[in-house]
């Protein structure tokens, strides 16, 4: 294929890729002078309606998710010849796919730690996808690009992903928007990765990519996904015998027999990996009824260190309101429409000294307090805290709506020592 | 009020507009702007105007021009808001032609959709290759022009310009005929620009609508 001199205004510098429809281009934008990822749709599949409203549509999608584990899109714009193209962010680290293969040149060997941030990142962006009713479908190495964080001019030998270092969700081309459509679509995926469910045309939901996920998971410890008995395989190459369950449990051909949610199935495979979390620091109630949006969306968060911040976007302008009263007493509140949450309670604590918050909800089916230390407490009126150490602490409450749509009201309190 | 009365209501309110009583038309017409999603009412009105009813069209033509479903359907394809614009004039006028062939077996919205489709990639094809040819300012005729030199030809052009609502009617005379520019046809009719370009525009469909109607 000859390379293109121009993509609009933007500089071509070599091809990253191919697809059945369009090819990725690493160019440069020569007005910004940064270098950015195009994705071009094929001159010839340009004005056939179906490719290029899905194209166009993948452009909407991304801009909708809008999350850091979804690769970031700068512009949607066409060519003189009509050709729509994206221009996002070039991930510098490569797909999974190559970073692996690289790192089995070396001596570096996969291990638990590299498969648990894996299903970190790959669940906090599935989560993010799964929250706006998106099912992703492709889920594969070669869509899943690493963002090397700052901290890996000299990374551990010993590690495949770099802590630091995010995974992010590069092609959201076949991603279904289950809100705009009745679920029903047509085959499509990644063999070897795709479900079972996505190779004719069927219903599809989001356990399409609870399987997709575990596939990745198998290919990642064992070099390749297409395994008869993952269970067996993945015993038998020395793996945690229930890690082998989880991936064969998300690997059903019935999609009722996965885990319901990307939260649950991370929850699955951090206890087959991972020593069970510390004690919470501070006390909680006794409900134990997990709201799978919500919770998916602290699992994901907390487990790859982000805080409350990151999940009620910390990009945008906060949305929360937070009113401090003369007498100490604070206010957070977060409104879409009907649905509201909101909360109160002191503004400063003391370390040591049980504090105790109010929720105030309206239009919501089930709400959710979340403390910055990743817990969860579900549908309870009131959360005491008794802090441990002085600083900051982020409080949040969701309020999820019967239709799965959610907001939250977080604020910071202070801890005085 | 319960929802089938007001079914019942809309109903006869479309049968009198359809008579030619315009406070009917009227009803009708906010109706349909206030409708949810489903668009029945609107599916009504379409198959009213498939029958051959000039003033179900115009209220069609008007609702959908109106309405954002055709704009975003169009979205969908187009990036650009100026194509946006010329392709729903294209729209407009397919539908206004073809409307007779809208049996009401798919959801209006749906054969809405599907003509939309047809003319955003079919604007797109003409665009790309009047592009490719350098430096020619002479694109092929576009649907509002052919509209133009049809209003030429025909001699039954006076009675169908004369069946039009009054306000489309000098729109499109002052517009097609006189080749006024729309600054100007907004002057004499001391109306706002945009509407002068709205009124040629459903003035331009629904005489189309007319003329392939009196063809066949």
């Amino acid at each position: 294929m000859q390379l293109p001199e121009r993509i609009g205004r933007y500089e071509v510098g070599r091809l990253i890729g191919t697809g059945a429809f369009s090819a990725v281009y690493q160019a440069t934008d020569t007005r910004i002078g940064c270098e950015v990822a195009i994705k071009l749709l094929a001159d010839h599949h340009s004005l056939d309606p179906d490719i290029r409203e899905r194209f166009i549509a993948e452009a909407r999608l991304l801009r909708r998710v809008n999350n850091p584990r979804v690769v970031r899109l700068y512009d949607l714009d066409e060519t003189e010849r009509l050709q729509p193209f994206l221009v996002m962010e070039l991930v510098a680290g490569g797909n999974l796919a190559a970073v692996r293969a690289e790192a089995e040149g070396s001596s570096v060997a996969v291990g638990p730690a590299d498969v648990m941030t894996v299903a970190d990142e790959v669940t906090a962006a599935l989560t993010a996808l799964h929250e706006q009713r998106i099912v992703h479908r492709d889920l594969s190495p070669r869509n899943l690009l690493v963002r090397r964080g700052a901290d890996t001019a000299t990374p551990p030998r010993d590690r495949l992903i770099h802590p630091g270092d995010t995974i992010v969700l590069a092609d959201l081309g076949l991603s279904k928007d289950l809100a705009a459509s009745s679920g029903l679509t047509a085959a499509a995926g990644t063999d070897g990765f795709a479900a079972p469910e996505q190779r004719s045309a069927g219903v599809v939901d989001e356990r399409a990519d609870v399987y997709a996920a575990s596939a990745l998971l198998t290919w990642l410890a064992l070099g390749r996904s297409d395994v008869d008995e993952p269970a067996t395989a993945i015993r038998s190459a020395g793996w945690p015998e229930a890690f082998g369950a989880v991936l064969a449990r998300g690997r059903s051909v019935d999609p009722a027999a996965r885990p319901a949610t990307i939260a649950a199935w991370h929850a699955a495979v951090r206890a087959a990996l991972d020593p069970p979390p510390p004690a919470p620091a501070w006390q909680r109630s006794s409900a134990r009824r997990w709201v799978a949006i919500a919770a998916a969306a602290l699992l994901a968060g907390s487990a790859a260190g982000y805080g409350i911040a990151q999940l009620a976007g910390s990009d945008d302008p906060p949305a929360t309101t937070v009113i401090q009263g003369d007498d100490g007493s604070l206010r957070a509140e977060h409104a879409d429409g009907e649905l509201v949450a909101a909360f109160g309670g002191p503004a400063t604590l003391t370390v040591g000294e049980r504090a105790t918050f109010t929720a105030d909800v309206a239009g919501a089916v089930s709400w959710l307090w979340l403390g910055a230390g990743g817990q969860v407490v579900p549908d309870e009126p009131r959360l005491a805290i008794t802090p441990t150490s002085a600083g900051q602490l982020d409080l949040a409450l969701v309020a999820i709506a019967a239709d799965g749509t959610s907001v939250t009201a977080s604020a910071t309190l202070t801890v005085a020592g | 009020m319960s929802v089938g009365d007001g079914n019942r209501e809309l109903q006869r309110a479309l049968e009198q507009a359809i008579r030619g009583d315009q406070r009917a038309a009227d009803r009708i017409g906010a109706a349909l702007l206030a409708e949810d999603t489903e668009c029945a009412l609107l599916g009504q009105v379409a198959l009213a105007a498939a029958g051959g009813s000039a003033a179900a069209l115009d209220l069609l033509l008007t609702a959908i021009d109106q309405l954002p479903l055709l704009r975003a359907a169009i979205g969908r394809l187009v990036l650009e808001p100026a194509t946006v614009d010329d392709v729903a004039q294209d729209v407009l006028i397919a539908v206004a032609e073809k409307i007779a062939g809208f049996r009401g077996e798919a959801k209006f919205t749906t054969w809405l959709y599907q003509v939309a489709r047809f003319k955003a990639i079919d604007h797109l094809r003409r665009q790309r290759d009047d592009d490719s040819i350098d430096d020619e300012p002479a694109p092929g005729p576009t649907e509002t022009e052919r509209m133009s030199s049809l209003i030429a030809s025909r001699s039954t052009i006076r009675d169908a310009i004369e069946a039009l609502p009054e306000h489309y009617r000098t729109a499109v005379v002052l517009r097609d005929i006189e080749r006024a520019p729309y600054a100007e046809i907004a002057a004499r009719t001391g109306i706002p620009v945009n509407t002068a370009k709205t009124h040629v525009a459903r003035g331009r469909a629904l005489l189309a609508g007319r003329l392939a109607t009196d063809a066949t």
